[in-house]
């Protein structure tokens, strides 16, 4: 009875014709179409552009000769680490200056500048303190994807609605337990949005450290094959990159409807 | 003006509330300004006036939630220092927790309070019964109406059985039939439970058909410019009348009042948005 009463929602909206379902991959196909084209008719030129067709099958082979998966593999679990490292520190920071005026008054302005200042040009100190290896790749991201995490943490947890504090402190909530159990959760998804932010700059972010410092990792493998001017693996590397990034801001879309059911934004509550 | 009650226990005692709040580069605002008033216990007491008159300002101080400026409120005689479970609070916006399923909206005071599983179960259902929402427990506040929602805001309140209940302008964001529908919900719960309800609203018929008495304030800042005895208007089965001649001469007198207010609250708001620009 209840869920009668309650489909409202639900019914208004009407059933996507099948056709326009998978529409957002039309552009996408279209794109390769004609560069597929292009390239075939050397419209362009192949060996600056060569055709999609060529680049699956340089994939298979780099695949089947164990040179894509270990480097995916790698600019992966990087990437993960440094989003994890900078929710862990991004937001236990931007609740502490939410809440505790000392922290406030203390990085306020070092976040303000620290926003705008292109972390990357740091690479040369992050390598000599941490080395060529995954650490200062991870540090660097980390240090990076920090900076507008703690900020929208911060604007997040400052900004909870009063009349929520209210009710909770007129239900028996005292001070301490407030953060857990009215702001924080009500931080929640803005919070979320923050981390979802952070995602594609830490992809870019690991790949471009990858480039500066070789060994293992698609930047490597794409800059090694730049410099032997084969381009079909350039453009594997680079696709591989846009396709680990997709899955993780997917991943990261999934987990967000996930956890914010109640919020109104989620709508398929089936 | 004899704001100070007679016979019965007084509830609430304010004295010389006065509320005053910083603006930068100009002189501080007056909100509420001297305000005596007696709430008696189970009274029903309405405060209405014009918009910005600190009617609500005076229910925050009430709840502990602001701080007076001046005077003193006294809550069975104690001096309201802050919130406290004894003074629940309905606020017009409902102030839900949206990540709580009403039941556990309603469980959410009974948990912080810790009160045995058994009785939280048995006072919630209890609850979800007497406010007609027996099938949605499990429902997020985003899938109520706002009827419906204000509901389970003042179901969470009598969860915790306070002694007195705090209603800001309650039924203010509802449509009007909603409006009606739920200000005879109010007088049937409290009917069944007894309590002192302190209720700020705009609407004087709704203060009228609801309040034992009815304090109107003046336009900024808020002091009590009448109180009226809304009592004689009730009809002995009040739940069932919305328009009688009684209440219809209440609403007038309590307009005869209000007018002018209304009208300088108007100017004042006019002269400070074009202050604004400068």
């Amino acid at each position: 009875m209840a869920a009668n009463a309650l489909s409202d929602r639900t019914t208004r909206q009407r059933e996507t014709p099948s056709w326009l379902a998978y529409r957002a991959v039309y552009s996408v196909v279209l794109v390769l179409l004609a560069w597929e084209i292009a390239s075939r008719t050397a419209l362009i030129n192949p060996f600056f552009m060569p055709a999609p067709s060529l680049l699956v099958v340089q994939a298979v082979k780099l695949t089947l000769q164990g040179e894509l998966l270990p480097h995916m593999g790698a600019t992966l679990l990087r990437a993960l680490g440094a989003i994890l490292l900078a929710i862990a520190i991004g937001v236990s920071l931007g609740i502490a200056m939410a809440r505790i005026a000392a922290v406030r008054w203390f990085f306020d302005p070092l976040i303000s500048l620290g926003l705008p200042t292109p972390k990357i040009a740091l690479w040369p100190i992050f390598v000599l303190w941490f080395g060529f290896h995954d650490q200062s790749k991870i540090y660097l991201t980390t240090f990076a994807c920090a900076f507008p995490l703690v900020s929208a943490t911060y604007l997040a947890t400052r900004d909870v609605d009063r009349y929520l504090l209210w009710s909770a402190r007129a239900l028996g909530t005292g001070e301490r337990r407030m953060l857990w159990k009215v702001i924080f959760r009500a931080a929640v998804p803005d919070i979320l949005t923050g981390i979802q932010t952070i995602i594609p700059f830490a992809f870019i972010l690991i790949v471009l450290t990858e480039m500066l410092s070789g060994g293992i990792g698609l930047g490597s493998m794409i800059m090694l094959a730049g410099r032997l001017a084969d381009i079909p693996t350039v453009l594997v590397g680079v696709i591989g990159a846009s396709i680990l990034g997709f899955a993780v801001i997917r991943l990261g879309e999934y987990l967000r409807a996930r956890v914010l059911v109640w919020h109104e934004e989620t709508t398929d509550h089936a | 003006m004899n704001a100070i009650a007679g016979s019965n226990a007084v509830k609430i005692r304010a004295r010389g509330v006065t509320k005053r709040f910083a603006v930068r580069r100009r002189a501080d605002v007056i909100a509420v300004d001297g305000v005596d008033l007696d709430v008696e216990e189970n009274e029903l007491l309405a405060i209405v006036g014009p918009s910005g008159c600190g009617k609500s300002t005076f229910l925050y101080m009430v709840g502990g939630f602001l701080e007076v400026s001046e005077g003193e409120i006294l809550v069975d005689g104690r001096r309201v220092t802050g919130p406290g479970t004894d003074r629940g609070i309905v606020f017009q916006h409902f102030a839900l927790f949206p990540w709580l399923t009403v039941r556990e909206n309603i469980l959410y005071g009974l948990r912080e309070r810790k009160v045995a599983e058994a009785e939280r179960e048995a006072t919630t259902a209890e609850l979800i019964a007497l406010i007609g929402l027996r099938g949605f427990e499990d429902v997020y506040p985003k899938q109520l109406s706002g009827g419906m929602k204000q509901r389970v805001a003042i179901a969470r309140t009598l969860a915790i059985d306070p002694e007195i209940l705090l209603m800001d302008e309650p039924f203010g964001a509802l449509d009007a039939q909603t409006r009606t529908v739920m200000q005879d919900e109010l007088l049937r719960i409290w009917n069944q439970r007894k309590k002192t309800v302190l209720f700020v609203t705009h609407d004087v018929h709704e203060a009228v058909r609801l309040a034992d008495r009815v304090v109107v304030m003046t336009a900024r800042p808020g002091r009590i410019k009448a109180i009226i005895d809304a009592r004689e208007a009730h009809a002995p089965d009040a739940a069932n009348v919305r328009e009688s001649p009684e209440i219809a001469r209440k609403v007038n007198e309590i307009w005869e009042h209000l007018r002018d207010e209304v009208a300088l609250a108007q100017r004042q708001e006019a002269v400070s948005s074009s202050g604004r620009g400068g």
